[in-house]
């Protein structure tokens, strides 16, 4: 008798389980949709208080900086070579950005400050620049910070070791010689050939001569210290307490948290695990107004749907120019980003200040898109758009662009391919129909957007020709007046928007989240998380 | 016993042969290249080509197969390219995760099925019988993925503490956080291993020792426990074996879900990077588990039934039978 009691209990307990399962599941369904209507109630109304016209800013809350505090960001990628010349990926370098210091230094308005250089100067044509090097400055291995260090620093990223095959950074390859004088305390970098945005490229990290172990143990002389690395879970860095500056961070140390998936991060982000988040989208942002405050700013990304300009039907200009017209980019943006980007009409991005050709305009007019095409023949157009299925955000863009070609009479069938497959086979073999990706600047250079345009380059995968272009792009090299490059610049998006290369959607916008307690998060034209101005309130 | 085990270790060394060969060819079909995925899209094609060379990418098939296996020899499983560290060190990190994860999930498949086999078995076709059966066979039809996605929905809403698993395998914690994926994955697999048990004390009791354990006046229990439950343990133990390996296989897959820093997780940014060497340090670190699993299994079969002892080849032969009619069926049960 006993016995039959207990195994009714434990049927019982099996049972209400499984009740409860399917209860559970139900009940979040439900909330799934709710969460879903009042997230468009709160795009349409734009409740997010932070104006995503007004570029890099720093919050401005009463209550002065605490010294101290320990801090969790949370990343959603792994890191890969933690060497600052060997990381590859941006999510690695917004992280190692801390340990280390550039001759000079980006600011959040898109100027270069010195650094590590006192002060800087270059010759007339661009091709001779002075750094006088900082004094008294420590590596965080105690070491001093010498001339050396700065010339072995520049040849390695250059590729002029003797072991070395070939640039690491590739901007750097045009350095011919860098030389040290001890007496003035300056080092000199002569390039091959001119170039005007070379100082740009001096926010390089600056590393101790002959340290091999960099991949591992990052030493720098930033304003945080390396402390521990555990693959796929975290990495720890710690005040640097002889920082040059003259005040070193606020925060005694910062954990950089890793979890590969945004949604995941969200709900740590509801538990209050992180404190600061830097991939929010902006739908997400209701369900945590209440811990953070979110902090828009520009992405460095310019989103294009790039077209094969050598495989039909793109090889015919008037299909490229049918296809710009058809696009409402305005309505991709509501859809794909949630209205937190802007509207793009040129090659490159507002982020890339007075550079960026804000004049142009294409109209959105499908009708004469349909007529266009009508005219020159071609009927029941059928193509292909490869995306890499790793990015969310190009995938959802490639169905909306297909989507709306369908009023156009143009068949758009979206292929997803994984990110390796993609590199091999779009960007380097070109064999592709059209393809949505973000091309992506790492320094406030124009040549790097710009360069996948210009028909010499490796990096032209959309089979761009155009020699005007070319001429432009070789003459904005070397041109060292700002005013005239910013025209030659401008000259070129024009080009681009005229031959209509491609269709240019949108700068999609980033929003950070970060906990009310914190002040001083501070955004860049540069794709960093700097945690040298973050404080306790 | 020496052949035998020189046998069983030929096998094994074989079959590694083949895993890492299959995992060299598969690297030669899929596009990408490690070095344009590391770079970037804003390399140039000469910074790629120097990688790739120092990668040796572009070497010929057999040079990088004999390459590789003198590395093994050595126990250097190479140099991960994505991470820029040695594999060696970046499988330690993440084994143990791995690891616990999968033994977790075992003790839990084991301590939910034979109690739950032993009810099952007492009264063949009863309530309880049928009730246990449908469930767990209801959990069988769900799979773990699946499993680990509604069980992080019960265990948020109703806010047990039992939240994602991420932190450390240190201390108390580690049960605590580990316990929904390893639920997650020992769920599914509960069946099998009920099912199993629960057909061989079936068995069992038809035949005549238990009658005879009956007439000398054994009570129930000590009958079920002591002679029924001991000879069901060979076919059980079997199919242990093979939801062992199965496990390691589905915390691969949950790992991905509740996104803990083990080997799953690794191996998948390994193919996402074409990193070759990792990808093959984390195979080969599988492939070598589940084979030494199964060959322990043999070996716990043995000591449980002396009757599978024997002689040398015999006993293996025997054996083998024994285990591939197990396994016959074991299949046609999941099917």
């Amino acid at each position: 008798m006993v016995n039959k009691k207990k195994v009714m209990r434990i049927v019982l307990v099996i049972l209400s389980l499984v009740l409860f399962l399917t209860a559970c599941g139900k009940k979040d369904a439900e909330k799934d949709t709710e969460k879903d209507t009042d997230d468009t109630e709160q795009t349409d109304q734009g409740v997010i208080e932070d104006d995503p016209d007004e570029d890099d800013k720093v919050i401005e809350e009463p209550g002065d900086p605490q010294q101290g505090g320990s801090v969790i960001v949370g990343i959603t990628q792994e890191l890969d070579s933690l060497d600052p010349y060997l990381a590859a990926a941006a999510g690695t370098k917004e992280v190692i950005y801390n340990f280390f210091d550039g001759l000079v230094k980006l600011m959040p308005d898109g100027t270069f400050e010195p650094a590590l250089a006192e002060s800087f100067d270059f010759s007339d044509d661009a091709t001779e620049f002075t750094f006088k090097i900082r004094t008294g400055v420590k590596f965080h291995n105690g070491d001093d910070l010498t001339l050396d260090d700065v010339v072995y620093s520049l040849e390695r990223a250059a590729g002029m070791l003797p072991d070395s095959e070939a640039a690491l950074i590739p901007q750097l390859a045009i350095i011919e010689s860098v030389s040290a004088d001890t007496e003035a305390g300056t080092v000199t970098v002569k390039l091959k050939e001119s170039d005007a945005d070379f100082i740009t490229y001096m926010t390089l990290a600056i590393i101790p001569q002959d340290y091999t172990e960099q991949a591992q143990k990052p030493i720098g002389t930033g304003p945080f210290i390396f402390t521990e690395y555990k693959t796929q879970t975290h990495l720890k860095m710690k005040r640097n307490p002889d920082y040059w500056r003259d005040r070193t961070a606020y925060l005694d140390e910062v954990t950089f948290m890793i979890v590969p998936d945004a949604d995941a991060a969200i709900m740590d982000l509801q538990e209050g695990n992180f404190d600061i988040f830097p991939y929010l989208t902006i739908d997400k942002a209701e369900l945590l107004k209440d811990k953070y405050d979110f902090i828009a700013a520009d992405s460095n990304m310019v989103q294009i749907w790039g077209l094969n300009n050598q495989r039909a039907p793109f090889d015919d200009p008037v299909v490229r120019k049918a296809i710009n017209m058809a696009i409402d980019k305005q309505m991709l943006i509501d859809a794909v980003t949630f209205g937190e980007g802007r509207v793009l009409e040129s090659g490159m991005a507002p982020p890339m200040q007075d550079y960026y050709n804000a004049d142009l305009t294409s109209p959105y007019n499908p009708e004469e898109a349909k007529s266009m095409l009508e005219e020159a023949g071609y009927q029941d157009l059928k193509i292909e758009i490869t995306v890499p299925g790793d990015y969310v955000i190009h995938v959802q863009t490639a169905e909306v662009l297909a989507e709306q070609l369908k009023q156009i009479g143009v068949t758009a069938e979206v292929k997803t391919v994984d990110w390796g497959t993609w590199l091999s086979d779009v960007y380097m073999g070109r064999n592709y129909d059209s393809t949505v990706i973000a091309l992506t600047f790492d320094y406030v250079a124009p040549a790097t957007v710009l360069r996948h345009y210009y028909s010499k380059s490796d990096n032209n995968f959309i089979n761009f020709v155009s020699t005007e272009f070319d001429e432009l792009y070789e003459a904005a090299l070397s041109e060292t007046d700002h005013a005239k490059r910013v025209e030659l610049y401008h000259q070129m998006q024009k080009i681009l928007q005229d031959d209509a290369a491609s269709v240019f959607l949108q700068n999609p916008g980033t929003q950070t989240a970060v906990i009310k307690t914190l002040g001083g998060y501070t955004t860049y034209p540069q794709y960093v998380q700097d945690m040298y101005t973050v404080y306790f309130k | 016993m020496t052949r035998y085990l020189l046998k069983k270790a030929g096998q094994m060394l074989i079959t590694l042969l083949l895993i890492v060969l299959i995992v060299f060819i598969m690297f030669e079909l899929i596009p990408g290249s490690p070095a344009r995925i590391m770079l970037g899209m804003n390399a140039s094609q000469e910074q790629v080509a120097a990688l790739e060379s120092e990668l040796g990418i572009h070497e010929p098939l057999p040079l990088k197969i004999n390459k590789y296996f003198v590395g093994l020899l050595q126990g250097d499983l190479g140099h991960s390219i994505h991470f820029d560290k040695s594999v060696g060190e970046l499988i330690n990190e993440a084994a143990p995760v791995t690891f616990s994860l999968a033994m977790y999930a075992f003790v839990l498949i084991i301590v939910l099925s034979v109690p739950l086999a032993l009810l099952a078995a007492r009264k063949q076709g009863s309530f309880l019988d049928n009730s246990i059966r449908f469930v767990t066979e209801t959990t069988l039809a769900i799979p773990p993925f699946f499993m680990a996605i509604i069980l992080m929905l019960i265990f948020r809403t109703t806010q047990l503490g039992l939240s994602s698993g991420r932190g450390n395998l240190e201390s108390l914690g580690f049960l605590r956080k580990f316990f929904m994926p390893a639920l997650a994955i020992a769920l599914s697999r509960v069946a099998m291993a009920l099912e199993f048990l629960r057909d061989a004390i079936i068995e069992q009791k038809k035949l005549f020792y238990t009658r005879a354990a009956v007439g000398k006046g054994a009570t129930k229990s000590r009958i079920l426990f002591f002679h029924i439950f001991r000879n069901s343990l060979v076919p059980y133990v079997t199919a242990l074996g093979l939801i062992l390996a199965e496990v390691f296989g589905g915390s691969i897959i949950i790992e991905q879900v509740f996104l803990l820093p083990g080997l799953g997780r690794l191996l998948v940014t390994a193919v996402e990077a074409r990193d070759f060497p990792l990808t093959q340090g984390i195979i080969i670190l599988i492939a070598t588990v589940v084979i030494i699993v199964n060959f322990l299994v043999d070996f716990i079969n043995q000591f449980i039934d002396p009757r599978l002892r024997s002689s040398d080849m015999k006993s293996t032969k025997s054996n083998f039978w024994l285990k591939l009619s197990y396994k016959l069926k074991f299949r046609g049960d999941v099917e």
